[in-house]
């Protein structure tokens, strides 16, 4: 079976602002974080993506929280560790944790409206502009460099895939590049399979990409990106519930139903040292930091 | 030696195949940007429906062959409504990637939430069938069948010996013309396509049961006479359709015909056809 065969399983483990009362194992604490992560790598997921929360849940960027998560991950798991980089608060401590040398972070490729509507209401739930400046996104992109972590492209639009090319220009990116293509927030690109062959049509060749669903239409875009050749990412920050509508009691089990949804498709999920191969085939990644 | 076909033949397709259907169009609608339920989507489905139902033509295609009537179940009716809505929305308009999306994905995915139905006399059947030559041949998964089988036995048993002689992934829809061990076609009357009969995989299946016999030793009873039965009457084998109300006038028409060949109205009839003859 050929790389291109092999499905690379993220997990998003918590995200920024879900909250237990949303979904009872949504992890707060690092220890929660990383027996959350655990239960995913031993569902087949060999990345995990990260944001560090409090003790009570809110959204921190302590240098100190995320050193205790991955100390807790590597205790109970050799999973590869993603950090968040985006969201709400200043760059210089949205930047620092790169220096504990994840084996990748996410790099927003682009600024958008970022909002979501209730037709209901007929008002927005919440809105705002998520402002990613060239010169946030370089900056971000040197701090990954220095650090040898692997940059994972986010991309809400078609627009942000081709932005690459300035990363690319400046000797920032290294290939295979590793795009992740989040569907579904209005403002962005929309959840279907039409719109995301189109961003698969647009990587470089030799990339990887990934798909990234919100909330249940995860699931016909998790079978879209298996059916196109993708990766896929699943995990309580993007959706709570299970493919039968169940809420999902942890990680592990949205893990497990793509992975199986992964075999049905006639592709294989990607063992530890397969990732490692197919993102970092010269073996210099950050697997031991 | 008599191969079974199972679904639809021991179980009421339609039945059991609502929550498939009905779960793989949600998925589509999904796929394509819509909710489920989404009136557009729902009016070509409705819209495909009724052409397929109305064209006696109409066949379910296989690597670009068509290889069987496209309203006998609905495992097969489903294609071309889903080719229908991803043309609309220009969704998978590149063949491998729809065929992975359709053939592996989202037919397995939603297989898998089937419920099982039988026919009427299925479990007496299969009972009956203990201790003499008899298989199920089937194109779904060997796993999904034994589940069946175990579920309409109810825990009893009697049905314990069959677990060992289900043959999955038969493949009976592959048509391969390079394989010259069957002729070619078959022609109905009533049906402008030819019934295609090169179905080599089906055929090895088949041959390596009989060990060594000729098809004139074999009985194959089925519910789709194209996908089934077609072939291995074309070798000899004598065949049993199992009709309902999908099944199309012209096989009717030939099996009733056919010196080989019975039209069977109840599972009753199975083991006397078989092995009573």
């Amino acid at each position: 079976m050929s790389h291109a065969d092999k499905v690379i399983v993220s997990c998003a483990l918590t995200g920024a602002v879900t909250t237990k009362k949303q979904c009872a194992a949504i992890p707060y604490t690092p220890v929660e974080i990383a027996e959350e992560a655990r239960r995913a790598y031993e569902a087949g997921a060999t990345i995990c993506h990260i944001h560090a929360r409090t003790d009570d849940g809110a959204p921190t960027w302590s240098k100190d929280v995320f050193a205790s998560i991955m100390a807790e991950i590597k205790a109970r798991c050799p999973v590869l560790i993603n950090w968040s980089t985006g969201g709400a608060g200043p760059m210089k401590e949205r930047i620092s944790h790169l220096a504990q040398r994840p084996a990748v972070a996410a790099l927003n490729m682009g600024s958008m409206n970022y909002a979501k509507w209730s037709q209901a209401k007929q008002a927005f739930v919440f809105n705002f502009v998520f402002t990613n400046s060239f010169e946030d996104i370089t900056a971000f992109a040197r701090e990954m460099k220095e650090h040898n972590v692997k940059p994972e492209m986010e991309c809400f639009d078609t627009g942000h895939v081709g932005s690459h090319v300035v990363l690319e220009s400046l000797g920032l990116i290294e290939k295979p590049y590793h795009f992740s293509f989040i569907m579904g927030v209005l403002g962005g690109i929309a959840p279907t399979a039409r719109h995301l062959a189109f961003q698969a049509d647009n990587v470089p060749a030799g990339s990887r990409w990934k798909a990234i669903g919100i909330s249940r239409e995860q699931w016909p875009l998790m079978m879209a990106a298996l059916s196109l050749g993708g990766d896929v990412r699943v995990g309580l920050e993007d959706n709570f519930y299970l493919p039968d509508g169940a809420m999902a009691s942890s990680n592990g089990e949205l893990v497990a139903s793509v992975a199986s949804m992964a075999r049905l498709a006639g592709r294989s999920v990607a063992t530890l040292e397969d990732t490692k191969q197919i993102l970092w085939p010269d073996g210099r990644g950050n697997f031991t930091a | 030696m008599l191969a079974l076909d199972f679904d639809g033949t021991m179980t009421d397709a339609e039945l059991e195949g609502e929550p498939f259907t009905r779960g793989y169009l949600e998925d589509l609608a999904l796929l394509v940007g819509r909710a489920a339920g989404d009136p557009e989507v729902d009016a070509i489905v409705a819209a495909t429906r009724a052409a397929i139902a109305a064209d006696p033509e109409a066949a379910f295609e296989w690597a670009g062959r068509r290889v069987a009537p496209s309203d006998v179940d609905p495992y097969l009716r489903i294609v071309p409504i889903a080719h229908a809505v991803l043309d609309r929305f220009d969704a998978f308009p590149r063949e491998p990637d729809r065929a992975a999306l359709l053939g592996r994905l989202l037919y397995k995915y939603n297989y898998a939430k089937t419920t099982v139905v039988p026919r009427p006399g299925a479990r007496a059947l299969l009972a009956s069938l203990a201790g003499t030559d008899s298989w199920i041949v089937t194109n779904s998964h060997t796993d999904h069948v034994r589940h069946k089988i175990s579920v309409i036995d109810g825990g009893g048993g009697e049905l314990a010996w069959l677990s060992t002689r289900v043959r999955g992934l038969a493949s009976k829809f592959e048509v391969d013309d390079a394989w010259d061990g069957a002729p070619a076609e078959l022609r109905l009357d009533g049906l402008e396509r030819p019934v295609l009969l090169r179905r080599r995989k089906y055929h090895a299946v088949l041959s390596e049961l009989l060990g060594g016999r000729g098809f004139d030793a074999l009985t194959v009873v089925g519910d789709i006479f194209e996908l089934d039965l077609a072939m291995p009457l074309a070798l000899g084998a004598r065949v049993g359709l199992v009709a309902g109300p999908g099944t199309p006038p012209h096989e009717r028409a030939y099996v009733e015909a056919h010196p080989r060949a019975r039209i069977l109205a109840s599972l009753d009839d199975v083991r006397g056809f078989a092995f009573d003859a």
